[in-house]
């Protein structure tokens, strides 16, 4: 056994040239396919972190029936659902606020227009690090602002009103009653999504109840969470009433990000299959070149007393330790390459951000990630690609008998 | 003989008699149509209705008083409840100011919200603004005469006209023969999908005209909701102040 690994060692390094470059094109296609991937990954991952932070905080927990029809009268109350006991119970909770979410008509002197009306909790809204305090302009909101509000950049520039001047609110709020009120602009807000900075109006929480006449009530509960990415299982963690009260995840919220993901990463799938066919023909070639040119050689081996099956594992050992080392060296170099590259994400030119913001989607660079997890697909392809390739040459040799492949050529 | 062109005297009268007979129900739908839009609508009213907005769980009422005059020009005045009262709303030709005391303002709603309900009721912005008239608009078809309980009524189909600038691809409409008032409207948007539903009852005599005092709104949307409009009393084709229809009535009128 010892002795068939020296043989195959020897045999790797008889033919330097062919091996090295064999290994070669194993390790670069395995550094494609990792880097595509690790540049994919790292950027949705970097994009849902962000939209998770920014937009929807890891959790939102709504009325049973909020989400879908999303009326005023299906709103919460402390009284119902203590934010603090929740907090309390559990601990994976790092920060939380209350909103209210309400539409209205917004008019300045010149022009009017439809608006979101979010009424927040100043501090604690800082706390979940929201995109509520990119504030452009002015002031970000304190907690007793009561005739102050945000506007989004664009929402402003569309009504022609600026930090000081004041707009006017028209609202239908809970149950349908009329809600009136004068604000001034105390900034102005660039979240990053097009849409939200179109329609978006921000005031404290008790201004906001004040104006859709429902006095301690409010529509989403904001959870910010030890790890987005456990958000999921988070939701069923929480154990909330299902008749009541029902939670979300980001990754619920923002259903429209993971379809992309899927599709993007479906769409990569065809050039990983491509390099991975190529290596396979590389291997394959190499694996049987080899052996062909060897016939009279395994003859030999035959004659003085090796048996076939002994050869064949001599071919698969050989195959084997190359392919090894390559993915060894692969491994490291993508480890190296990608460790050192997801500190540099490569920023994106202003006008695909502004795409990409208009699509609702906030990107401003490519990132790359450095998680073991974009390791698992290069190896396994390369490994499953190898066992694939050297069927047919250990086949062949199974099949020699020691005088044919003595007399042969 | 004579019998002979005694009988044949008789068949020719009847021949006669079933050609003048039907001319009656010979009405086009068109014609049935405009006039009971005629009769809906006059060509100006004054009226008080009470609005009656009804969610699950809850219900409430508005009052309001309006005054109409032909399609293009009418003005709101809410009575009641206390925090929306003295809200007014003008509207000329496509175009709607809203007034609020309150914060003492007048706002000129934008297109953008002119499918926006109307003081949360099943009613948009839109449906006030609207000048469009079931009679021009539509090419209408008499789809046949249907039983109800309350007498015969005539079945129409409303297909809008390639160029007319409404909201519905299609209506379909109940009329009495009786009075040809409307019993019910059935509206269906341009995926042919039946988006809301209209029933017109408590017919009897107000403004000295018989019309349904109750219109009922209801929503495929929202099976839960209803809306229902009275009409409390009403005044027909008088003349009105051409004053009223200004945006400096929208702050003075009381």
């Amino acid at each position: 056994m010892i002795r068939l690994l020296t043989l195959g060692w020897r045999d790797i390094w008889r033919n330097r040239r062919r091996s090295l470059l064999t290994m070669g094109a194993i390790v670069f296609a395995m550094l494609v396919v990792a880097l595509i991937k690790s540049s994919n990954d790292g950027t949705y991952d970097a994009m849902e972190e962000r939209m998770a932070r920014q937009y929807t905080g890891d959790l939102q927990v709504y009325r049973t029936g909020f989400f879908d029809d999303r009326t005023l009268e299906q709103s919460l109350t402390d009284y119902e659902l203590d934010p603090d006991t929740l907090k309390q119970t559990h601990k994976w909770i790092t920060a939380m606020s209350r909103r209210l979410d309400g539409f209205g008509l917004v008019s300045s002197d010149s022009a009017s227009a439809g608006a979101l009306i979010t009424g927040i909790e100043p501090s604690a809204e800082m706390s979940l690090g929201s995109y509520m305090l990119n504030v452009r302009e002015g002031d970000y909101l304190s907690e007793e602002d009561s005739d102050r509000a945000l506007l989004g950049e664009v929402l402003a520039q569309n009504l022609s009103v600026g930090v000081g001047d004041s707009v006017v609110v028209l609202t239908q709020g809970y149950h349908s009653v009329m809600g009136a009120e004068v604000y001034v602009v105390k900034g102005l807000i660039g979240t990053g999504s097009g849409e939200l900075d179109r329609s978006i109006m921000l005031l404290t929480l008790p201004a906001a109840q004040d104006l859709l006449s429902m006095p301690g009530r409010y529509t989403s509960l904001i959870l910010q969470t030890d790890s987005h990415r456990k958000a999921d299982r988070r939701v069923t963690q929480l154990a909330l009433d299902s008749d009541r009260f029902e939670a979300k995840s980001w990754r619920a919220l923002m259903s429209d990000l993971a379809q992309l993901r899927e599709l993007d990463s479906a769409g990569n799938f065809v050039i990983y299959a491509f390099l991975f066919l190529l290596i396979g023909l590389e291997i394959f070639n190499t694996t049987t070149m080899s052996m062909l040119e060897r016939v009279r050689e395994f003859g030999v081996m035959m004659a003085i007393g090796l048996n076939p099956g002994q050869i064949s594992l001599l071919i698969v050992m050989q195959v084997l330790m190359k392919v090894l080392m390559a993915v060894v060296a692969g491994a490291v170099l993508i480890a190296i390459v990608t460790g050192i590259w997801s500190h540099y994400p490569i920023p994106l030119p202003e006008d695909v951000q502004e795409y990409n913001a208009e699509l609702g989607f906030v990107m401003d660079g490519v990132y790359f990630s450095n998680r073991p997890s974009i390791l698992i697909l290069p190896v396994m392809s390369v490994l499953v690609m190898s066992a694939i390739s050297i069927i047919y040459p250990v086949v062949r040799v199974r099949r020699l008998t020691p005088v044919a492949a003595l007399r042969s050529n | 003989m004579g019998r002979t062109l005694g009988r044949l005297f008789g068949v020719c009268a009847l021949l006669v008699l079933t050609c003048i007979g039907p001319s009656r129900a010979q009405d086009t739908a068109m014609d049935i149509i405009r006039r009971s839009e005629a009769l809906m609508r006059g060509e100006s009213a004054v009226g008080s209705y009470k609005i009656t907005i009804v969610r699950p769980g809850w219900q409430r009422v508005l009052e309001f008083d309006s005054w109409v005059d032909g399609t293009e020009q009418s003005f709101i005045l809410i009575r009641a409840p206390a925090k929306e009262r003295g809200v007014t709303f003008l509207k000329l030709g496509r175009e709607m100011w809203q007034y609020v005391p309150r914060i003492n303002r007048v706002v000129k709603l934008p297109p953008s919200m002119m499918m926006q309900s109307w003081m949360g009721s099943g009613f948009t912005n839109d449906d006030l603004v609207r000048s469009s008239s079931l009679a021009e608009d539509y090419e209408h078809t008499l789809l046949g005469v249907d039983e109800t309980e309350d007498g015969e009524v005539w079945h129409i189909e409303l297909r809008t006209r390639p160029e007319a600038p409404v909201a519905w691809d299609r209506v379909l409409m109940w009329i009495r023969k009786v009075d040809d008032l409307p019993a019910k409207a059935e509206f269906f948007n341009e995926r042919a999908e039946l988006v809301r539903t209209m029933t017109y009852s408590d017919f009897r005599d107000v403004g000295g005209r018989t019309l349904p005092a109750r219109m009922e709104l209801t929503e495929e949307r929202f099976t839960d909701r209803r809306t229902i409009l009275e009409i409390v009393s009403i005044t027909f084709d008088g003349l009105i102040d051409p004053s009223v229809f200004t945006q400096r009535n929208l702050r003075r009128a009381r």
